[in-house]
């Protein structure tokens, strides 16, 4: 018993000050960006810097807005991301009834098929996709960015997932009373799939919320740019030294993420857990 | 059964059109003009729409915007769109207009520096201009009046492609309050390397941990091609068929760049998101090697303690220029309004109204008049340079040529190579890419 | 009765499946053949395509920088796999440990926080933070006594200005998997052992890694092809550089088909990295059966 005690207080004070030490690692940049982008754009790179703001220059926010189009960034990143999920949850969950719940020649080929896309890196199929785009001249368009997004096998899988559990009884009550298999995807599967879809739109939402490198290669004009393309241009346009204002633009920029965490944390975790690690 | 397909039909359909919902103009309207119309509208023109790429941070959007209002009083068939290309550097600029006509959407004029002229005349992208000159001549104004030297890279196996419109040298430039503060006034035109090293030097303090540089290295191919100029040695030789930057006076241009940040530690290293203009702004660098731009923002910010001289003597002293103009893409389906709009956007009106500041006027006319307005009591020497400035050199590979040498630039000022070892590998790139 | 129902099933499936098929073959299967096809031609998007046949592969084999990039990408992988899978766990653990309900709550929000946040938007403050001359993290290193680093244009500093950067901004996905997958041990388990009196190291060793192995395992792949194809990180904080000492297989890629329009010889490139990847992946499989612990209720 004794001994109990003596072992369990050093860990103790170890593991505390190694989540104080690491919480601090992240806090800290996050709380430079806040109080830098309230500096002065002058003071933006004078040293020592802040960690906690002295200056209140809003104007620096303002500035943001007027020097390239920061609202349109975030209306494109909103819609590319928002029409994303839609199409994607349909498509998938179609999918996913079908592989979970009717019994066809070929659904398992197919199913281990769809599974294997996972593991071709973007890479190979972003330059013929580029190349499709460009044939059907949608190049800088958000056709471009929101088509080749509708299919993604993880989706598939994981409301599958949740599918499989729900009980035959269900569907046969409802082929007794005379219904087809549309009404009863639509009425009795997918609302009860209803976690699994929620945790894939969130998780496909922040996917492509945070996406850079397909806008970089799809998107050219500033009109159609999404926040994160939008980020590297706008340093390039407050390169004469502002760095209050560039910050001012990342500090905006976090506030998206930040909702989406107070509120759907909870489908984050759910969707961790009902993907992988149950083997 | 049927439901479902039908469902399948729409969601797809939705999602499409959503997504398309932000169609891009292209100018669909009405078939290309007869070659001898005459110069002012009548009613009788149907509407037609073009579109001008402009490089996105170039900072003109709204002297562009009301200069065009002026080109639609003029011309009221005629509308134009501009569309702001986000790049870094004139080759990625460069790039974007490939994939756009890759993709279907070329422009119908783009703005062009001269580093891309010939790639896109030797693409086969852009439309020769002389049938147009010859039908609407007076569009063009007086065709003397701009500078035949910056006129030249822009006539092409005898055919024109675009009319000058700006352009830029690199000289030096000086923050004159770090001037004042070490005793030193502005070098007089045939100032020497070693002038410049002691200028540097004297510039380089540090005061309460407040360091200030003598000296950004241009670490750009514009801006360091200056520097070889002036030593006699150049990135490529005369016919553009290999590379010259294992030439020994190449050499030591680069490695006096190394030299500069390591042994004399006068230069800052330069990271990635370094803006020379700002540091000499701030304070923390004395001198900078750039052309016109920078007055942009030194006006912007009210930055008076400027002056400019021409760069130190190294073995020669050859001024670098480059200059930009409107070339039509051949893609037109408008080829007569695409030049009436080109020659618009290169003419005199265009060029006292927008290139106030930060680029120099092509014409003679228009140089002579703003010139003098440049807030540095040295305004003169853009003026001089013209007449005897050498063209940057633009290869027909100028993106990738440029990237080889920023590369390798990279490395010698991050200290990875010696400037020997370096350029010998990027002579070797470049040899490749000239080869194909 | 039974005959009817198949087939009525078949159609209904493959109609529900339709869409997704569709786009499968579109964005995925034909891309992935186009590539195979792409590698053996030479085009530019812009004129039509020359077929070439093994000239890229020639080109693959001489080219210098490739040797280079491949290794860079080796270097990443070892640096960012082991530190992920390490801080993750160990922050996962310290967690457990917390008994407060809300402490537990604060510290899973701030370690996964970043992972939520736009990359693009905090590496360019990060760029900013590792400046040289006037960067935040070489003014406390000054202050406390040490030299400044040449964060971005070291070529060897720069795997660690990534690796940092990388950390910071994603060690919250591996964290989270590993507290999901602790959460899953029985507490049963570790009574019985308090019971029979274990202590902490034997609990540990004995108990919660074999429990862990599916997490650590699962994470460990994900990670792994992750850290191969990095492309943000790089691409947002050096640029590649100086020089390729940064450069990725996938800033490659990027840079062969988006600058250079060397459309063909891109995707031979994006093909080894495919090839690359679906080798380690079989290994780690067929590797994991051995040391993965299964429930073997």
């Amino acid at each position: 018993m004794t001994k109990n005690k003596l072992n369990t207080r050093k860990p103790i004070y170890i593991t505390h000050s190694l989540l104080i030490f690491f919480s601090a690692f992240i806090m800290l940049p996050f709380m430079w960006i806040i109080s830098t982008s309230l500096r002065q754009a002058k003071d933006s790179f004078s040293l020592p810097p802040a960690f906690f703001p002295t200056t209140f220059e809003f104007g620096n926010y303002l500035e943001v807005f007027q020097e390239v189009p920061f609202l349109a960034f975030i209306t494109n990143s909103i819609k590319v991301s928002g029409i994303i999920v839609i199409g994607h949850i349909f498509i998938s969950s179609m999918a996913a009834y079908a592989f979970s719940r009717i019994k066809f020649p070929g659904r398992n080929l197919l199913f281990v098929i769809f599974l294997s896309g996972l593991m071709i890196p973007g890479q190979v199929t972003i330059i013929s996709q580029f190349i499709l785009m460009s044939k059907l001249q949608l190049v800088d368009t958000h056709s471009a960015l929101i088509l080749p997004a509708l299919i993604n096998p993880l989706g598939i899988f994981l409301i599958r997932q949740m599918m499989m559990t729900i009980s035959d009884s269900y569907e046969e009550a409802a082929f007794m009373d005379g219904a087809n298999r549309f009404w009863v995807f639509m009425k009795v599967i997918l609302p009860m799939s209803m976690p699994a879809v929620a945790v894939t739109s969130v998780m496909t939402f922040i996917m492509h919320w945070n996406d850079f490198f397909r806008p970089l290669i799809f998107l050219n004009s500033y009109e159609k740019m999404t926040l994160p393309l939008g980020m590297t241009v706008l340093t390039g346009a407050f390169g004469q030294g502002n760095l209050s204002a560039i910050l001012a633009a990342v500090t905006l920029s976090l506030i998206a993420p930040l909702l989406i965490y107070i509120f759907g944390q909870k489908y984050l975790i759910e969707g961790i857990s009902l993907g992988g690690l149950k083997g | 059964m049927k439901k479902v397909l039908i469902l399948c039909l729409i969601v797809i359909l939705s999602i499409a059109l959503a997504g398309c919902g932000n169609g891009n103009e292209q100018s669909t309207n009405g078939s290309s003009a007869p070659k001898n119309t005459n110069n002012k509208a009548t009613g009788n023109e149907k509407q037609v729409e073009l579109t001008l790429a402009f490089p996105g941070d170039d900072g003109k959007k709204e002297l562009l915007e009301k200069l065009l209002e002026t080109f639609y009083e003029e011309n009221p068939n005629i509308k134009v769109n501009i569309l702001y290309v986000a790049s870094e550097g004139w080759g990625d600029y460069f790039n974007k207009l490939q994939t756009m006509v890759a993709g279907g959407k070329a422009p119908d004029v783009v703005r062009v520096a001269i580093e891309g002229i010939e790639m896109f005349v030797q693409q086969d992208l852009a439309l020769a201009l002389d049938e147009y000159m010859d039908a609407n001549p007076e569009v063009i104004g007086d065709y003397s009046d701009i500078h035949p030297k910056l006129q030249d890279p822009f006539v092409i196996d005898g055919k024109t492609y675009g009319f000058a419109w700006d352009w830029n040298n690199v000289v030096m430039h000086f923050n004159t309050d770090m001037l004042k503060a070490a005793n030193l006034p502005v070098p007089s035109k045939d100032w020497t390397k070693d002038d410049f090293i002691e200028y540097a030097q004297a510039l380089t303090s540090e005061k309460d941990g407040k360091k200030t540089y003598g000296f950004a290295i241009p670490n750009y191919y514009f801006g360091a091609s200056a520097w070889l100029f002036n030593n006699e040695a150049s990135v490529l030789n005369e016919e553009m068929t290999t590379s010259k930057l294992d030439d020994p006076n190449a050499i030591e241009v680069m490695q006096l760049f190394q030299d500069l940040i390591y042994k004399y530690k006068v230069s800052p290293v330069p990271n990635p998101n370094t803006d020379m203009i700002n540091q000499l702004m701030a304070g923390q660098v004395g001198m900078i090697s750039a052309g016109k731009w920078p007055f942009g923002s030194y006006m912007k910010n009210d930055f008076t303690a400027i002056d400019v001289q021409f760069l130190p003597t190294l073995k020669t002293n050859k001024v670098i220029f480059g200059v930009g103009a409107f070339p039509v893409m051949k893609s037109t389906k408008h080829p007569e309004e695409s030049y009436k709009l080109t020659a618009f956007l290169s003419g005199p009106l265009s060029q006292t109204n927008v290139l106030s500041s930060d680029s120099i006027p092509a014409r003679i006319s228009v140089m002579t008049e703003v010139l003098p307005k440049t807030p540095a009591t040295n305004w003169a020497i853009y003026a001089e340079s013209a007449d005897i400035a050498k063209a940057v050199e633009s290869p027909t590979e100028y993106a990738a040529i440029a990237a080889v040498f920023d590369r390798y630039m990279s490395a010698i000022l991050s200290n990875q190579m010696d400037a020997a070892t370096a350029m010998k590998k990027a002579k070797g790139e470049i040899d490749a890419i000239l080869k194909k | 009765m039974k005959i009817k129902r198949t087939t009525k099933d078949t159609i209904a499936g493959y109609l529900f499946l339709l869409p997704a098929l569709l786009a499968f073959v579109i964005f995925i299967a034909e891309p992935l053949l186009a590539a195979i096809f792409l590698s053996t031609t030479e085009y530019n998007i812009i004129h039509p395509y020359n077929f070439t046949g093994l000239k890229n592969f020639e080109q693959f084999l001489q080219d210098e920088r490739l040797s280079q990039i491949y290794w860079n990408t080796f270097k990443f992988v070892i640096i960012l796999v082991p530190m992920h899978m390490i801080f993750g766990l160990m922050l996962a653990l310290g967690v457990s440990r917390v008994i407060s309900k809300t402490g537990k709550y604060i510290y899973r929000t701030i370690f996964y926080f970043p992972v939520l946040v736009t990359t693009a938007a905090v590496a360019i403050a990060w760029q900013f933070m590792y400046d040289f001359d006037f960067g935040v993290i070489n003014y406390f290193l000054n202050s406390l006594g040490f030299e400044s680093i040449y964060w971005l244009t070291s070529p060897y500093w720069v795997y660690l200005s990534v690796a940092i950067f990388s950390l910071w901004k994603f060690v919250g996905t591996a964290f989270l998997y590993y507290v999901i997958g602790l959460q899953n041990i029985p507490s049963t388990l570790y009574e019985a052992a308090e019971i029979d009196g274990a202590n902490r190291i034997q609990t540990f060793f004995r108990i919660t890694l074999p429990l862990l192995t599916p997490t650590i395992f699962f994470v460990l792949v994900t990670t792994l092809i992750g850290a191969t194809q990095i492309f943000d990180e790089p691409y947002l904080i050096t640029g590649g550089g100086p020089l390729d000492a940064s450069r990725t297989i996938s800033l490659y890629i990027y840079e062969i088909a988006f600058q250079y329009h060397a459309m063909g010889y891109a995707s031979l490139v994006a093909i080894s990295l495919f090839l690359i990847i679906l080798l380690i992946t079989i290994l780690q499989f067929s590797l994991g059966k051995r040391w993965v612990y299964y429930d073997q209720e």
